[in-house]
């Protein structure tokens, strides 16, 4: 064990070093620092997730570390003020536009890009007596900038939801919710008498089905469940989709393709093993709902463009 | 599986969504979100597999975590260069078989290979259309008969139209000669293979008829004009008069070469002097070049003209900004050290994209400003389309 950590400790070391010499202005920030840095960030992209990391992966995590970024957050944390100067004069307009991203208005954005750069220096002190800013949170393995566009994301929620507390609203989904239960209850409303017999056993099945469905969807991978979430839930494009999962609309579309049939038979299986259906009552369900649910969707595609060209997207 | 169970499930994922939007993230533990830097390390792309598998789960789960990610990816435009998952690679041969031979493939792949069938053969046939569309040309297949038998055909006036073409080339007596020493020697100065000038384009047709392609194609000049032969006669006697000026210089060198043969010289020497006198001929008779293209209708006159247009197009705009240098293809500025092969991010001036990857990259706005339109340009590693 004292062996491995004191591995860990060399290659830290090392690793610090070659990343001062990689900067191309290391603003005097003494290697043991950087190396302090560089260990936490090894265990919280690596060792956290992979215990026996061998000594040759450790080496490309650290060789792949923004050096110049980690080395200005170093420095800016060191209390350097050539370094702090350099922060906000290369990444204010970044603060700017992520801030008005994040904002309903410009005053707001104005607001929230004045807030941030209190939240990086640290408004309290530490122990040592230095401020104890956002500044330790960054490990330099993503870029600078997407690092301050995420913090000023959440300084948002946060923001969004210490409103929401004090004025309370409801959420816009709930909204969405009256709206189309209200809907729903004008469509059922139009529609035409059916047997009481049918439409109860409908219900029924239908709700074994949603239930099974949201079973059958846990069974995924974590990926596959992201990628159903962010198509589905989010109203993404594939496109868009894809981007998020680091692949390409094609490979998004294919996969979305195997995620159906992979769901269609865990929910067979569910239906089948746990609650005593039959294949060909599975079978009849599928159909039934199916076309009840496109015929209630229907209506909202005619207003909502977006649907059918994710349909296409599947298609193509 | 059958297109129609696909829809299915689509149609179930839909009412899912619908049912239960903003609810998924309330069972999520508010210590448990992801920080910042691996948010962000997600949205780039820069996680160990295990980490991400983390992350995913986590962000299937978090809607709040899932729209921030989604915002960065968004506003960087990343574009992930991850090969395909285990998942992908671990799918069998025959399932991809199975994909290949799909609906959707075979939907757009059947008109695609009908399209570039059809296009081929156009092509092809187009090809092969273009060396008949000389109007004179040097075919080795069609050998000239002997020429004591074209004397002895004597075609009527209703010769072809295409045959007049080297009524006048009248400079290939020489090479027949040279072909058939015997032939030539011994015939009067004003002969022209055995036919004498006062017989006039009525034998000069029939040698044409009999040598149809030993006219070379420096002779063209002499037949640009391939107009029907004018009534006989009417201008019979201009026709002798001009026949007898165009022989005028044969004759002299006719002289010559007799002179040359009456003394006793080996036979090399007489090649080499008769070869001397062709060339000489052949200089006064070179054709002026714009005449030549114009008998040409497809053929090596647009063959040139291509080259010249893909001269002017190697001479393409070129520019050079921050010292980058840039080429000016299709109304756009593109890299000189762009590659097909490369991801581009495209961005369009003014986007919120646009805006944060000049906050983030100020030295992009250079090439974005300072060349118009498209401009596709390298910058650390990463190729960004402006439009």
């Amino acid at each position: 064990m004292n062996h491995k950590l004191e591995q860990l400790e060399r290659l830290c070391a090392d690793g610090a070093k070659r990343l001062s010499a990689r900067a191309a202005d290391d603003y005097g920030v003494p290697t043991d620092s950087l190396a302090v840095r560089v260990r936490t960030t090894v265990q919280k992209h690596l060792l956290r997730d992979r215990e026996d990391a061998l000594p040759g992966a450790i080496t490309d995590l650290i060789d792949t570390l923004q050096a110049d970024d980690l080395c200005l957050i170093v420095a800016c944390e060191q209390g350097n003020q050539k370094a702090w100067d350099d922060l906000v004069e290369r990444f204010s307009p970044t603060v700017r536009s992520a801030a008005r991203s994040a904002s309903a208005n410009e005053e707001a954005a104005e607001d929230l890009a004045q807030s941030i750069w209190a939240e990086l220096h640290g408004l309290r002190r530490g122990a040592d007596g230095r401020p104890t800013g956002k500044l330790a949170y960054y490990s330099g393995r993503g870029s600078l900038a997407g690092w301050l566009r995420a913090v000023i994301a959440q300084l948002a929620i946060d923001q969004h939801r210490k409103q929401s507390r004090l004025v309370q609203t409801e959420e816009d989904s709930d909204f969405d919710r009256i709206v189309q239960n209200g809907h729903q209850h004008t469509l059922s409303n139009r529609a035409v008498v059916i047997n009481p017999e049918d439409e109860t056993s409908q219900k029924f099945a239908a709700a074994g089905m949603q239930q099974a469905l949201s079973q059958a969807m846990l069974a995924l991978t974590a990926e596959d469940r992201l990628l159903v979430k962010l198509y589905y839930f989010d109203g993404l494009r594939l496109k868009e989709a894809g981007a998020v999962l680091g692949v390409h609309e094609a490979t998004a579309s294919r996969r979305l393709t195997r995620i159906h049939t992979e769901l269609r038979r865990q929910v067979e299986t569910i239906l089948i093993n746990e609650k005593g259906w039959t294949k060909s009552e599975t079978d009849a369900a599928f159909s039934e709902l199916a076309l009840n649910l496109q015929t209630d969707i229907e209506p909202l595609l005619s207003t909502n463009k977006t649907l059918a060209n994710k349909e296409n997207e599947i298609a193509g | 599986m059958k297109p129609a169970n696909l829809n299915e499930m689509d149609v179930m994922l839909r009412s899912l969504a619908r049912r239960d939007s903003g609810v998924v993230s309330a069972h999520v533990d508010a210590e448990s979100h992801l920080d910042a830097d691996e948010l962000n390390a997600f949205a780039e792309g820069v996680v160990t597999e295990p980490a991400r598998a983390r992350y995913s789960a986590h962000l299937a789960d978090c809607t709040n975590c899932r729209r921030i990610v989604v915002g960065l990816t968004q506003s960087v435009g990343f574009t992930a260069h991850r090969v395909a998952t285990e998942d992908e690679q671990a799918a069998s041969f025959w399932q991809q078989l199975a994909g290949f031979f799909s609906n959707p493939v075979l939907r757009f792949a059947i008109p695609a290979v009908l399209l570039v069938s059809i296009i081929g053969i156009g092509v092809i046939a187009l090809r092969q259309e273009g060396p008949g569309e000389f109007i004179a040309q040097h075919d080795p297949s069609r050998q000239p008969p002997n020429v004591d038998q074209a004397n002895q055909t004597v075609p009527g006036p209703s010769s072809t139209p295409t045959e007049p073409t080297v009524a006048f080339a009248t400079p290939t007596a020489p090479i027949a000669r040279d072909s058939h020493p015997e032939a030539g020697r011994g015939e009067g100065a004003g002969s022209v293979a055995g036919v004498p000038p006062s017989e006039g384009p009525a034998t000069l047709q029939k040698e044409a008829d009999a040598q149809p392609s030993q006219s070379l194609p420096t002779f063209a000049p002499d037949v640009t004009a391939p107009a029907p032969p004018p009534p006989r006669e009417k201008s019979a006697e201009r026709d002798q008069e001009q026949f007898a000026a165009r022989q005028e210089p044969r004759k002299r060198e006719d002289e010559a070469l007799r002179v040359n043969e009456s003394q006793p010289q080996d036979s090399d020497s007489l090649a080499d002097r008769n070869k001397a006198a062709t060339a000489t001929r052949r200089a006064a008779n070179q054709p002026q070049p714009g005449k030549v293209q114009g008998l040409m209708r497809d053929g090596r006159a647009y063959e040139n003209k291509d080259k010249n247009k893909s001269d002017t197009s190697d001479d393409a705009e070129t520019r050079t900004v921050s010292g980058k240098r840039f080429v000016r293809q299709n109304n756009a500025w593109i890299d000189s050290a762009y590659r097909q092969s490369s991801t581009t991010t495209n961005v369009k001036r003014g986007s919120e994209q646009y805006r944060a990857l000049i906050a983030d990259e100020p030295g992009l706005r250079t090439f974005s400003e300072q060349l118009g339109g498209e401009v596709v340009v390298v910058w650390k590693g990463r190729a960004y389309k402006f439009h």
